[in-house]
């Protein structure tokens, strides 16, 4: 939030708003706030976007090619439609994280797993081990995009256990992969992912 | 096609017809669905048995009804007489042939954008002779005429602009129509009130917060009484040799700053009893005094007779958000006992007499404070059911926590009046079960897990059956003794609703509302 302008609340009215109710189909849920509360709330929402913002010191252009090159993230996340469908969607990735987190997500992938996002490891009745992220569940049957971006689709009863590996990520970290320099590059890119902004 | 319509419908219309001696007598006419609960028992159970165990997988869809809008649909049909009645939120009815599921006739309510906290709703219709009954988001009731869908008479219930809202279904008994009211959130005083069947005057009030003087209006501090919450917005159960009303009521307001409102709370998280022809109150149990989780006590109570520690009594069972099963002695209100059913952190225990020991841990603070259940509670509103033949008392669970952060609460006509702001836990995904207890201990027997909190309804049947939904589409049967799996249909949306069973032209159905529509499942 620490930006001068919020991809879901450009003016004071948007941003009570989207306090009071949340942001439909994001991580965002609703608060319940008195109306001064809510109002002093905002304001220091609003002194979030005014502080300092962190210095971009790499080059987004090395970036770019670092993030289909060497970096391969291309295989298992999306920009503009475009890439694989095993991490999160990047399309607008700078304009909804900071400098810091994205440099964090690099480094630590595991330190801050986007809420919603799941893990698992499923077992079929052949043995066969399918590790992958839940793409949706409910009380009989599972989805699954196993690590190389198929589908696979199972009716609980096929599987003699599911574990649920909460907290991890099928991401590597890039501390080894990539050098300092290449991570703010890369970081620098991410950062002007703004999306439609 | 029209001579196939003018065939069905002209007999159908003649027979309508729902004294008040059918209602009383419904566990006698299975093939019916005549009140909200099934009965006035309020057990959700179907004495029907075609479809049962050894068929069940063979059930299949044969129609569907759309409704015209896209609210919750918490509907529970009412079936008699070749139709169903049906509410479409936010305040419509619609009477269904049912044989096809074609429309009949519709009643469009022009409603206002009502302050309410949990959406547009409306659970079902009451009937008696030959009127139905239904309140409206804007607080009214209304009866109409069974046969058309025209309004008979309109009465304000209560003003909508200050949170006043009703989305249960009434309960028909003798000459009156009860209702209650939801606002609890909005800082309303909760009643339940009687209106006249056939005139809509109204006949009694019973106020479930007392005003200055009034028995019980010492467990409130100052003026807070006045917008102490204690909503009726379940349908409750009625004993008709007791001529005993027994309704549950909601949270006080404001819902999280107890500081506001010092003392008990009365009639706040209570089942009461009330006598039903002048709303006098005969006895009330309150399960959560001072309520400062909102664990409201708008569930559905169950009336059986049975022997209980070696001896024959009237009782009343609750499954309640607050994560505690309860026996009561239906007659006086002796507590008998009460047996936790999910995890909970609100309090450490309940003592001899039914009175809670509150954890102070999981009281909303200014540094957050976790607790389980949160507020959506362990049971709600969604209807358990009790089946005669295995003594299962079923009840759908939510196992979910938060944690409340203490806010300011000035009260604001038509605005949230509560207290404390909610954050979702993050390390702990919510999961749900459908549970049947032993319902004269309370003992789990068996359960079956769901992916998710669940908030569909419960009907179990004397065919070995027990039905219910989940809010990723299933709806699904058990068997009742063991709660094996044996059935499901992937409906397409959540299942807000609970089922209810009939029969019509010699052949049971089964029926739930799941998404936007009404599904009617039978044997081919």
């Amino acid at each position: 939030m620490a930006r001068p302008r919020l991809l879901h609340a450009p003016d004071d009215t948007a941003l009570l708003g989207v306090i009071e109710n949340g942001i439909p189909d994001k991580e965002m849920p609703a608060h319940w706030f008195a109306p001064n509360e809510l109002r002093q709330l905002a304001a220091y929402v609003r002194t979030l976007g005014r502080a300092e913002q962190q210095k971009i010191v790499g080059d987004p252009r090395r970036g770019s090619n670092l993030y289909a090159g060497k970096g391969n993230c291309s295989r298992c996340h999306t920009i503009g439609g475009h890439g694989g469908a095993l991490g999160p969607d990047l399309t607008d990735i700078g304009a909804r994280r900071s400098v810091s987190y994205l440099k964090e997500s690099l480094l630590e992938p595991e330190a801050a797993v986007p809420e919603g996002f799941m893990q698992l490891l499923a077992i079929t009745r052949d043995g066969q081990k399918i590790t992958g992220v839940r793409v949706n569940e409910d009380t009989f049957t599972v989805q699954i995009r196993d690590l190389s971006d198929n589908l696979r689709s199972f009716f609980r009863s096929e599987l003699t256990k599911i574990t649920y590996e909460s907290g991890k990520s099928p991401m590597p970290s890039y501390k080894n992969i990539l050098t300092p320099a290449e991570l703010n590059d890369l970081v620098a890119y991410l950062d002007s992912l703004r999306g439609d902004l | 096609m029209r001579w196939t319509v003018t065939y069905l419908l002209t007999p159908l219309c003649l027979l309508a017809q729902v004294p008040y001696e059918r209602l009383v007598h419904a566990t006698s006419e299975p093939q019916s669905w005549l009140t909200y609960s099934g009965d006035f028992q309020a057990r959700r159970y179907s004495a029907l048995t075609q479809i049962n165990r050894e068929n069940v997988s063979g059930l299949k869809v044969l129609w569907m009804y759309q409704m015209k809008t896209r609210h919750k649909f918490e509907t529970t049909p009412l079936v008699f007489d070749g139709l169903m009645y049906i509410t479409e939120p936010p305040s419509d009815v619609t009477a269904l042939d049912l044989r096809t599921g074609r429309p009949v006739w519709s009643f469009r309510r022009n409603v206002p954008t009502v302050p309410a906290c949990c959406g547009q709703v409306n659970r079902g219709v009451a009937a008696l002779d030959d009127e139905l009954f239904v309140g409206t988001m804007d607080s009214h009731l209304i009866a109409l005429d069974m046969k058309t869908g025209r309004v008979r008479w309109d009465v304000e219930v209560a003003d909508y602009k200050t949170g006043h809202s009703i989305t249960l279904a009434p309960l028909a008994i003798k000459d009156k129509v009860i209702i209650g009211i939801a606002g609890a959130e909005y800082g309303i005083r909760g009643f339940l009130d009687a209106y006249d069947a056939k005139t809509g005057k109204r006949a009694w009030r019973f106020w479930t917060v007392p005003g200055p003087g009034e028995p019980g209006s010492e467990t409130w501090s100052g003026d807070s009484w006045k917008h102490g919450g204690a909503p009726t917005w379940i349908t409750g159960a009625y004993d008709p040799e007791a001529n005993l009303l027994y309704w549950g009521t909601g949270n006080p307001g404001p819902v999280y700053r107890g500081d506001i409102r010092k003392g008990d709370n009365l009639y706040s998280d209570c089942l009461l009893a009330l006598d039903a022809d002048s709303g006098r109150l005969k006895w009330h149990f309150q399960f959560t005094p001072h309520d400062v989780n909102d664990i409201d006590s708008n569930e559905i109570p169950i009336l059986i007779d049975a022997e209980f520690r070696g001896k024959p009594r009237k009782l009343v069972l609750f499954g309640n958000r607050n994560a505690f099963y309860y026996i009561l002695d239906r007659l006086t209100g002796e507590f008998l006992l009460a047996k936790q059913f999910a995890n909970q952190t609100w309090a450490k225990g309940i003592d001899e007499h039914g009175r809670p020991i509150p954890n102070p841990a999981s009281m909303p603070s200014r540094e957050g404070a976790t607790v389980y259940p949160d507020d959506d509670g362990t049971a709600n509103w969604f209807s358990p059911s009790y089946n005669p033949q295995t003594g299962l008392f079923y009840q759908n669970t939510r196992e979910k926590g938060a944690t409340y952060f203490l806010t300011e609460a000035p009260y604001i006509p038509g605005r949230e009046y509560l207290g404390a702001s909610r954050r979702s836990l993050t390390d702990k995904e919510p999961w749900g079960a459908l549970r049947a207890l032993d319902a004269l201990s309370g003992e789990l027997k068996w359960e079956f897990r769901l992916a998710t909190p669940p908030w569909s309804g419960i009907l179990s049947t004397a065919g070995g059956l027990v039905f219910s939904g989940d809010m990723e589409g299933n709806f699904f049967a058990l068997d009742a003794a063991d709660g094996k799996f044996l059935w499901r249909l992937q409906t397409g949306g959540p299942v807000w609703a609970a089922p209810i069973s009939y029969q019509n032209e010699g052949k049971q159905y089964v029926a739930i509302a799941a998404g936007s529509t009404i599904i009617a499942l039978g044997l081919q």
